[in-house]
């Protein structure tokens, strides 16, 4: 493809994917002011209930009550009822069904800022069933968290009973402790804080000074540590809750670090955490390494594939923050891989898609990976604002390089 | 007569472009399966999510509904005012 025609078709897919992010962040800014439960959810959060009374003393909630006017239970918005517990991004707004006895009816999710991935793991994994039927004396250390989506799973259980907690002892007139403050808070211990920082240090090393053997110490570590360990591979969900202006909170410190290294450096023009730090990347190179059987493709051909990612880049931020579409977070196999929240299309998918790097060199970081054409998209972002010729190695040329 | 490793080429690059379609064939495919996995998770099913129909008309024809959305900090006496 001529280097014209390919400027003309990069610059087009930089317009959707700004005009993408834009449209985006005015829906979920309107989503935001407009997030407020209609009465068909407040009654549906009270088995039987037919009738409403709103109330704002000592806090808003809803009476909600039977054909016959006897009070049913209480619907309550969490935002309103006592202090907030930080998820992923932000706390988890939700509507709590409360029975007269400091029972939880009904728990169902009003906005969240946080992964469509984790939410839809949430939602697939039965926590808000789990917490129906519950006390809001319950120890939230009681209670098992969703594989791959902990901390929010944690932070919507801590938040239903603490809110819940509240409003029983406020208009109930219950005497419900409120449950212990999250002393954790989530923070990754020692341990894991030096091993993230083992792996980046390691990373930033290889980035810096182009030494093979150091790069594959590196994705050894990023397989490891960020693989298996962490489990804190940085995804398209992750980048596109940052274009929404929606940064990680501090209870998932590791993410931060991560996203702060691909996205500095990204800055700096280098893809240092797609080619030293990836895991699914560093399991790609392992597997072509041992595999005696390798795919001769043309590069012209190669390299015109390549532009599938951002294609798909591009269609992924309108579905996902247009559209509203939250499956788009979820299309990156090694999202689900290393979260162990597997389904049988999601194992064929990533078995595929991974076995198929055994014949072509990072099959799927060249030609499918959302998450690094964003990287890439900043990386060349840099070359076109000081106006060089010559832009960044991509992936493509890295392989032909070797 | 073209040299063998040339001939090699093209079944390559067909061989490539299987792979290519196959896997975004597997990510639609995916895409799918989670979506309709979504929707019918518990938490969006009838029982859990929604109200009978026919109970809300009932409701809002009854005048003891309004058919507006609830507010917060204002309250509304649906039930004119009993307990």
């Amino acid at each position: 493809m001529a280097m014209k025609h390919r400027r003309i078709i990069y610059g087009c897919l930089w317009g959707l994917a700004l005009l993408a992010i834009v449209t985006g962040d005015l829906r979920a800014w309107y989503l935001h002011r407009a997030a407020q439960p209609d009465e068909a959810q407040v009654l549906a959060a009270i088995p039987d209930g037919a009738t409403l009374r709103a109330h704002d003393d000592p806090l808003p909630y809803w009476g909600v009550h039977a054909p016959d006017g006897a009070l049913l239970g209480l619907a309550f918005v969490t935002a309103h009822a006592g202090a907030q517990q930080p998820g992923f991004n932000a706390p988890v707004n939700l509507l709590v069904g409360l029975l007269p006895g400091g029972d939880i009816a009904t728990v169902d999710i009003l906005e969240h800022r946080e992964s469509p991935a984790y939410m839809a793991l949430i939602r697939r994994g039965g926590l808000l069933e789990d917490l129906a039927g519950r006390s809001v004396a319950t120890d939230p250390k009681n209670l098992d968290a969703v594989s791959g989506a902990t901390i929010t799973s944690r932070a919507i259980q801590r938040q239903t009973l603490t809110s819940g907690a509240t409003v029983a002892r406020q208009v109930l007139g219950l005497d419900i402790p409120t449950p212990p403050a999250n002393t954790t808070g989530g923070l990754i211990d020692v341990w894991q804080l030096g091993a993230l920082a083992f792996a980046l240090l390691l990373a930033a090393g290889a980035s810096l000074k182009a030494n093979p053997r150091l790069r594959r110490f590196s994705l050894a570590a990023g397989f490891i540590v960020l693989g298996l360990y962490l489990n804190c591979s940085l995804t398209f969900g992750h980048l596109a809750g940052v274009l929404q202006l929606s940064a990680p909170t501090l209870a998932n410190i590791s993410m931060i670090l991560v996203m702060l290294f691909a996205i500095g450096f990204a800055l700096g023009g280098k893809r240092a955490y797609c080619r030293n730090l990836c895991p699914f990347g560093a399991a790609q190179e392992a597997l072509f390494f041992i595999s005696p059987a390798k795919l001769e493709v043309t590069p012209r051909l190669q390299r015109t594939a390549g532009i599938i990612r951002f294609i798909i880049l591009v269609a992924a931020l309108w579905a996902l923050l247009v559209f509203g579409l939250g499956e788009a977070a979820e299309l990156e196999p090694f999202a689900h891989l290393f979260g162990r929240g597997m389904s049988a299309s999601l194992w064929i998918y990533a078995a595929v898609a991974l076995g198929l790097s055994a014949f072509v060199p990072r099959f799927w970081c060249r030609f499918f990976c959302p998450t690094g054409a964003m990287l890439e998209l900043v990386a060349r972002l840099r070359y076109y604002v000081k106006r060089k010729d010559a832009a960044p190695a991509t992936l493509e040329d890295d392989h032909e390089a070797r | 007569m073209k040299p063998a490793d040339s001939r090699r080429k093209p079944r390559g690059d067909r061989l490539f472009v299987a792979a290519l379609i196959l896997v975004l064939g597997l990510m639609i495919w995916t895409v799918a399966d989670l979506q309709r996995r979504n929707a019918t998770a518990v938490a969006d099913r009838p029982a859990m999510r929604s109200i009978d129909p026919a109970v809300l008309q009932q409701g809002i024809q009854s005048g003891q509904l309004s058919d507006h959305p609830a507010r917060f900090f204002k309250p509304v006496e649906h039930n004119g005012g009993r307990p």
